[in-house]
């Protein structure tokens, strides 16, 4: 397995010296993240195409790419040439769904079709999609579990429109699913956030979608506040760093939901995911070096002793970090390369949610507010 | 920047105001405050979270606590409310009442409710069920036809009834005795019994006895009987005194002694009875007696019954026997015949009793008409008879069931003799252990009842063998229903029963057979209804066996239309038919499946039609191969005319602008080229050419694969053949410095019958192939007819070569369609990969067999056997061939009609070079137009045009403008049919394209010189020519040499000047001197300067004296060699006119 590392600034390439030499011709896989306004150049994908002709080509926009070690705003190209795995990919268009979830389920169902599977990403919009419900759709196909990782593209911290792709110019809406046939392929994934729950467990009495009203017949916001105490006069640009713990009904895991806004009018927040009526919630905070820490404890999850360090891995973080992080969000990209080590190359962006199992052989979840790290490496 | 309190007490502890001012000293401080405010912030969070969540545990206990005591307070007072409405003989139940919770409470409530309720139930339920009894005892009780009495355990009387009063006649109401004593009052009533003192001690001792005791007979003196039933009542093991029941049987009783003695008197009646005195008259008889021989009793009295009813066949000796009798005053019994008053008989059985009564003696007589039983007997014997002679062993029995007869043949089969079994009842002999048990208890049944019964069973012969029986037995009865006979059939069946076994078998095998070879079987009855089907059935059709049975088969499986095809096949069935076939069904999941059904009648074992029997094999899978072979098939069909339809349409599409391409090559080739441009324009020219080979292989190919193709039957030399073809290759070979031997030895006057262009391709392809593939070396043509088989005459070619020859495996594939040895092969040699196939399906065509032998590198020879019958000189197509001058084209007009710009520009500039003057029109209305307004010598005519068809036009030019000039259509359709066309439309030949320039040239000119009007002939061709003044020569060649050197040229023309007028004197002499040979070698000489200063005319006459120059005669020569001259001279007169540089 052989993967160089791109990054084209001002009409500049370069490429990364930690990178191998591929052969351009048989790259089977090249992720290509960046800005949503230098995406949209018009033959990005053809010149993508003209380069790597028997790649599969994914083009999304994000929050910001991670080259190496390095988080910056550009366009990252990384191009995958595997030794002994097999690459197949479908996209869907949210348009053509009634609902995430139909959508997802169909893309799986092209997909899953395939034998030998060991692995699938899935790239997703993350501004038409419901990403709960993509999740729920995607695991609707897949009863063994069959790790799934991935994330929902971004669109800087603008929230207006992003973008996706397969072998083609991205477009809104697009969903994209890539399965990794083979058996020589071992992934690892870990996912963390870093944030910690505070004051009692309530359930939600009143929610719709993601937009939350009551806890324990309580208004929301009010008891948010409360909870808040000085720190509630931030509000709302401190609500990042107070997300909520939700356990959905009949679930054991929590996962963390981003507060997208508040509204005083009608007492509701609303979340970057769905919170059904009958989860249990719990306020959340954290700190800087919390975050990073837990971006160190993600990538160690991913680590076994015994194996040799793997050549690449994706990080998908959350847009909620990069914002709270500010003008240290190296700091947790760096984290991770120093547990990974200096034989991983490390590729991703900044996404609108994150997508994968808790553990290893359960289902995929969609996640907010964590770094989510997935491995890659040919035995 | 305002530092964090904990950071800032550092700061000032460690660090001076200068050292803050380092930027990067500064930028850490911020990035370690930052982590400061968030861990602080975190502190306060939680700290605050916790107040809020103490606050609020605090606020939830209250609470708790207080609804805590208002339940606890509830509870008491519940339990206390329980306990005093609770009932003690229920148990008290413990109730704690510091017990908080009402556990215990509500189960003693629900207790309680639960016992209240059952006892209820109960008691309602026993009240009613008393109620009713007691009701229904006193009714029943009252309303008796018995006497009861019911006493206590003390001996008093409870209840009596009115029928217990009336039997024994007691005044009182029957309630009036209750409380007396029973023994009393039974005793007060003793004397009313017949036996007063013995009956009431039975009844006191059966009291005593204290059982149950029943029918006590007990009569009255005034002749009642009364039955008693003495019942003691016992009331839970206690004894509680006992049940009198009196019942009045006097009439039961009276009735039986009645009916007794009537039936007495009824049967006394039945026969006659008489009494006679001594003498034998008659003093008495009964009414029996008159009836039966219808003699009044008047008549009767006084007469002996001899007198009375001896007639002619009554048997004397019987007469005598009972006179003697009589006399003897003895008993007798004899059977004779009495004859009635009227005349008519019947057989009497006369019993005669001596009577002593004191000294006298009477008879007393019995007379029974056994007429029916005499004609029995008779009838029986002549049944004997029958049964004797039967095959079938019959015995007769006695009423006794005993054996009374057995025919010979019941001892043939049996070996029991009529002494063995006389007196017996045969069973035990006859059966053994393998006898059915069952069969034999159904016998035995049947025999006790007196009813026919017909069983089969295993039968024991004397000798212990045993044997299948079919025994029937039958009981014959009289109209009164008396057994009068009984007899038993006994048939020998064991051989049918093997046979039957046999079957058994045998279908058993076959039903096994069917279920393994996965055939399901069914039987249908009439009415196509399911009687049977088997496992295999079940499976295929995916239902139950039950929910078959019964239903309609054809409605089960079938639709529609194929209810009436298995209705047609159930009819073919009621006539007996058995046939197969396929037919399309619906499984239970309604799958559609198809199978194969074997049906056949099913007939009973009488012969009648029971229904059909069906075998069945699902060949879905079959059926569906088999359509889709049909759906490949079709497929197949519609893409060979696909491929049919584009060949035609490539051929034109494709011939049009090869035309253009060839044509312009050439002329290009014409003009002053440098080397560069003459190599381009070779290989463009070549592979044009190579491209023409290949379309025209792929069209004969397919033309021969769609059997399009058809053959020749005419006429032809084989030696001219031969010559023709050596002719066509013979540039190529000499070109690779191939030698070309011709080794053929076919007589020149020998015509064989066929199809010669075929031939002429098949062997142009063998030789083409050897030149194309010998590097160095030769290529030979050997060939002669063959006389191997008279009666099957055939010509034999062989092609042989010294090339590179083929691998052994390759030879088997030699013959097919693109096939070359080596994928270089195509590169190096070129080819299409087609021309071997073409000529093995040519070879095919004609009937005939090709051959190939071959070594690698050494060579190859290809054998080709084609059957030819000889013909004759009428058989050939035409006499001879005239050799045209294309110089008879000069001067000509030709009118040429082609809507195709570049076809109209090749053939424009061909013809323009030989001279000839060329008008264009693009359709054929434009070129009547244009014949009806000038002359012209032919007609250039397209076929495919718009406005107007070549075609049509030809037709309108035939019949309104001009029968004879010549017509040659210009054609790209290569197809068969064509030329037929062309011919009916009136066209004069065809030249197809793209045209060959030579083809094109010596078509036309073989139509102008043919024709009539506008032709000449060969002998005038030079003359004409003079005529006309034309120019004589066309240094395009020389040009083509030159390569634009002008004084090159120049020299040319000078030395031809020169050097030619010598060359001809010299001819001329040699001919004068008759040195024939000298003046052909002069000829050839003289040819290719001739030819290269494009002195066609000229050529033409040389090439005449060359090849003919011994052949024609002096006279001949002479005046062909007056033509040179005469046409040299004005030749070189116009070739010194020339001036080069211009």
């Amino acid at each position: 397995m052989k993967v160089s590392l791109y990054t084209l600034k001002q009409g500049k390439e370069e490429k990364h010296p930690a990178s191998d030499e591929v052969e351009e011709n048989k790259v089977q896989l090249v992720l290509c993240f960046g800005q949503r306004k230098w995406l949209s150049e018009a033959d990005l994908y053809e010149k993508l195409h003209a380069r790597f002709p028997s790649a599969r080509i994914v083009i999304a926009s994000t929050a910001g790419e991670i080259y190496h070690d390095v988080v910056m705003d550009a366009i990252t190209i990384t191009a995958i040439q595997f030794d002994h795995t097999e690459i197949k990919a479908a996209s869907v268009n949210i348009g053509e769904y009634n609902s995430s979830r139909e959508a997802g389920k169909e893309l799986a169902r092209q997909i899953l079709a395939y034998e030998n599977l060991c692995y699938l990403l899935v790239i997703s919009d993350g501004g038409k999609v419901n990403g709960s419900e993509l999740v729920e759709g995607l695991n609707d196909m897949n009863p063994h579990h069959l790790p799934i990782t991935g994330g929902l593209a971004g669109d800087g911290a603008d929230f207006i429109e992003t973008i996706v792709g397969l072998d083609q110019q991205p477009v809104a809406g697009n969903i994209v699913l890539i399965g990794f046939i083979g058996n020589k392929l071992r992934i690892r994934h870990g996912s963390m956030g870093g944030w910690e729950v505070f004051g009692p467990e309530r359930t939600v009495t009143r929610s719709q979608a993601n937009q939350l009203f009551e806890v324990n017949h309580e208004n929301a916001l009010d008891l948010y506040k409360k909870y808040l105490g000085k720190y509630a006069d931030d509000l709302p640009g401190s609500a990042l760093l107070f997300p909520l713990s939700v356990k959905m009904p009949g679930q054991a895991e929590q996962i963390v939901r981003t507060i997208l806004s508040i509204d005083n009018r009608t007492g509701s927040m609303t979340f970057a995911g769905n919170v059904p009526e009958g989860s249990s919630v719990r306020f959340m905070k954290a700190n800087f070096d919390k975050l990073v820490v837990a971006a160190s404890d993600a990538a160690s999850g991913t680590i076994r002793p015994e194996e040799r360090p793997p050549r690449f891995s994706l990080l998908i973080s959350c847009v909620g970090r990069k914002i709270i992080l500010g003008n240290r969000i190296d700091e947790e990209v760096e984290a991770v390369n120093e547990v990974l080590g200096p034989d991983t190359l490390l590729t991703g962006f900044y996404s609108y949610g994150e997508i994968s199992p808790f553990n290893p052989e359960t289902k995929c979840e969609l996640h907010n507010q964590t770094m989510t790290i997935t491995t890659f490496s040919e035995q | 920047m305002e530092w964090n309190r904990l950071l800032k007490r550092q700061i000032r502890k460690f660090l001076h105001d200068e050292e803050l001012n380092n930027p990067r000293l500064a930028e850490f401080i911020r990035t370690v405050n930052n982590s400061y405010n968030g861990f602080e912030r975190d502190q306060d969070l939680a700290a605050h979270a916790f107040s809020i969540s103490e606050m609020d545990y605090a606020n939830i206990n209250e609470k708790l606590q207080q609804e805590v005591e208002i339940k606890k307070a509830g509870i008491r007072e519940l339990k206390q409310a329980i306990i005093k409405i609770s009932d003690p003989e229920n148990g008290s139940f413990p109730i704690d009442l510091d017990e908080d919770n009402l556990l215990d409470t509500l189960q003693y409530l629900e207790q309680l409710i639960e016992k209240r309720k059952a006892s209820e139930l109960e008691l309602e339920r026993s009240k009613a069920r008393l109620t009713e009894t007691a009701n229904r005892l006193s009714l029943l009780v009252a309303n008796l036809q018995r006497g009861i009495l019911l006493e206590d355990e003390n001996g008093k009387l409870i209840h009596t009834n009115q029928f217990y009063c009336d039997i024994f006649g007691l005044k009182e109401a029957p309630e009036k005795y209750t409380g007396k004593d029973c023994l009393e009052l039974v005793s007060s009533t003793a004397t009313l019994y017949k036996l007063p003192h013995q009956t009431l001690d039975l009844l006191v001792k059966l009291r005593e006895d204290g059982k149950l005791a029943l029918d006590n007979n007990l009569e009255l003196a005034d002749g009642r009987v009364l039955s008693l039933d003495l019942v003691p009542i016992y009331v839970n093991q206690k004894f509680n005194g006992f049940l009198w029941k009196f019942a009045d049987i006097t009439r039961e009783l009276l009735l039986q002694q009645t009916t007794r003695r009537l039936s007495l008197v009824a049967s006394a009646n039945t026969s006659g009875v008489i009494i006679a005195d001594d003498e034998g008259r008659i003093n008495w008889c009964n009414e029996g007696f008159a009836k039966i021989t219808g003699y009044t009793r008047d008549e009767i009295l006084g007469r002996t019954p001899i007198e009375l009813c001896q007639g002619p066949d009554t048997d004397k000796e019987t007469l005598r026997k009972v006179l003697e009798a009589f006399s003897k005053g003895k008993d007798f019994n004899v059977e004779i015949l009495y004859y009635r008053k009227d005349g008519t008989s019947f057989w009497g059985r006369t019993k005669g009793q001596a009577l002593k009564e004191e000294s006298s003696l009477y008879y007393f007589g019995i007379i029974e008409d056994i007429t029916f039983d005499k004609e029995q007997e008779k009838r029986f014997e002549q049944l004997s008879l029958v049964a004797s002679a039967n095959t079938a062993g019959i015995i007769t029995f006695t009423r006794e069931e005993t054996v009374e007869w057995l025919n010979s043949a019941y001892e043939n089969i049996t070996g029991y003799s009529l002494n063995d079994l006389r007196g017996k009842s045969p069973l035990p002999f006859v059966i053994g252990p393998l006898t059915d048990k069952e069969v034999m208890a159904r016998m035995a049944a049947s025999a006790a009842q007196q009813k026919n019964i017909t069983e089969e069973f295993i039968h024991y012969r004397k000798d212990g063998s045993t044997f299948w029986s079919r025994v029937a037995m039958q009981f014959v009865h009289d109209s009164e229903g008396r057994l009068v006979q009984h007899f038993v059939i006994v048939e020998d069946i064991t051989e049918r029963k093997m046979a039957e076994k046999a079957m058994q078998v045998n279908e058993e095998k076959y039903r096994n057979i069917i279920t393994n070879m996965n055939l399901g079987l069914v039987e249908v009855d009439n009415e196509d209804i399911i009687q049977f089907a088997n496992h295999t059935f079940c499976e295929m059709s995916g239902f139950e066996l039950q929910e078959l049975i019964g239903q309609a088969a054809a409605k089960k499986f079938t639709w529609e239309k194929n209810v009436g095809v298995v209705k047609g096949k159930n009819e073919l069935r009621k006539n007996g038919i058995s046939d197969a076939y396929e037919l399309a069904v619906k499984n239970k999941r309604g799958e559609i499946r198809w199978w194969l059904i074997s049906g056949a009648p099913r007939y009973n074992d009488k012969g009648e039609l029971l229904g059909s029997i069906g075998i069945h094999l699902d060949i879905t899978n079959q059926k569906k191969l088999e359509l889709d072979l049909k759906e490949a098939r079709e497929a197949a069909l519609q893409s060979a005319s696909a491929k049919e339809a584009f060949l035609t349409n490539m051929s034109h599409e494709i011939r049009t602008p090869m035309n253009a391409v060839l044509g312009m090559t050439r002329q290009l080739m014409k003009t002053a080229l440098n080397e560069q441009q003459r190599f381009y324009l070779n290989v463009i020219n070549d592979s044009a050419e190579h491209l023409l080979v290949i379309i025209n292989d792929i069209l004969d190919i397919s033309k021969i694969e769609a059997g399009k193709l058809q053959l020749e039957y005419i006429g032809f030399k084989p030696s001219e053949l031969v010559k023709h073809c050596l002719q066509v290759v013979r540039h190529k070979a000499e070109e690779k410095g191939l030698q070309l031997i011709n080794a053929t030895s076919c007589d020149p006057n020998c015509i064989l019958m066929g199809d010669p262009y075929r031939l002429t391709q098949v062997i142009l392809n063998l030789l083409s192939n050897a030149i194309k593939f010998t590097e160095k070396g030769s290529v030979t043509l050997a060939g002669a007819p063959s006389k191997e088989n008279p009666s099957n005459p055939s010509i034999i070619f062989v092609v042989s070569d010294t090339g590179i020859g083929m691998s052994e495996e390759y030879m088997q594939h030699v013959f097919e369609n693109f096939t070359q040895e080596e994928r270089d092969t195509a590169r190096k040699y070129g080819g299409s990969g087609l021309g071997m196939a073409i000529t093995h399906q040519l070879v095919k065509l004609m009937n005939g067999t090709i051959a190939v032998k071959s070594h690698k590198g050494i060579g190859s020879v290809f054998t080709v056997k084609i059957p030819a019958f000889p013909g004759t000189e009428a058989d050939l197509p035409e006499k001879g061939k005239v050799e045209i001058d294309s110089s008879i084209l000069k001067g000509k007009r030709i009118l040429l009609a082609e809507d195709n710009e570049i076809n109209r520009l090749v053939a424009t500039t061909v013809l323009a070079n030989v001279g000839a003057v060329v008008v264009e029109v693009e359709n054929g209305q434009e070129a009547i137009r244009e014949l009806l307004q000038h002359r012209y010598d032919a007609v250039l005519m397209d076929l495919q045009m718009p406005v107007m068809g070549g075609l049509e036009a030809t037709r309108k030019i035939r019949s309104e403008v001009d029968k004879d000039i010549p017509v040659i259509a210009l054609t790209a359709n290569a197809i068969k049919g064509e030329s037929d066309r062309c011919r009916e439309a009136g066209m004069t030949g065809f030249v197809s394209k793209p045209f060959n320039e030579a083809e094109l040239i010596n078509k036309l000119a073989a139509s102008i010189s043919n024709n009539p009007e506008t032709g000449t002939t060969e002998k005038e061709l030079p003359a004409h020519t003079n005529l006309n003044g034309e120019r004589l020569y066309d240094l395009w060649r020389l040009k083509q040499i030159s390569r634009g050197n002008l004084a090159f040229e120049q020299r040319m023309v000078n030395l031809f000047l020169e050097k030619t007028p010598e060359m001809f004197n010299e001819m001329k002499l040699a001919s004068q001197k008759g040195q024939l040979e000298t003046v052909r070698a002069i000829a050839h000489k003289m040819k290719p300067s001739v030819d290269n200063m494009g002195m066609q005319s000229l050529l033409v006459l040389i090439r005449e004296i060359e090849n003919k120059a011994s052949a024609i005669g002096q006279q001949k020569l002479n005046g062909l060699i007056d033509q040179v001259e005469a046409l040299l001279h004005q030749v070189m007169e116009q070739l010194r006119e020339l001036d080069i540089k211009n």
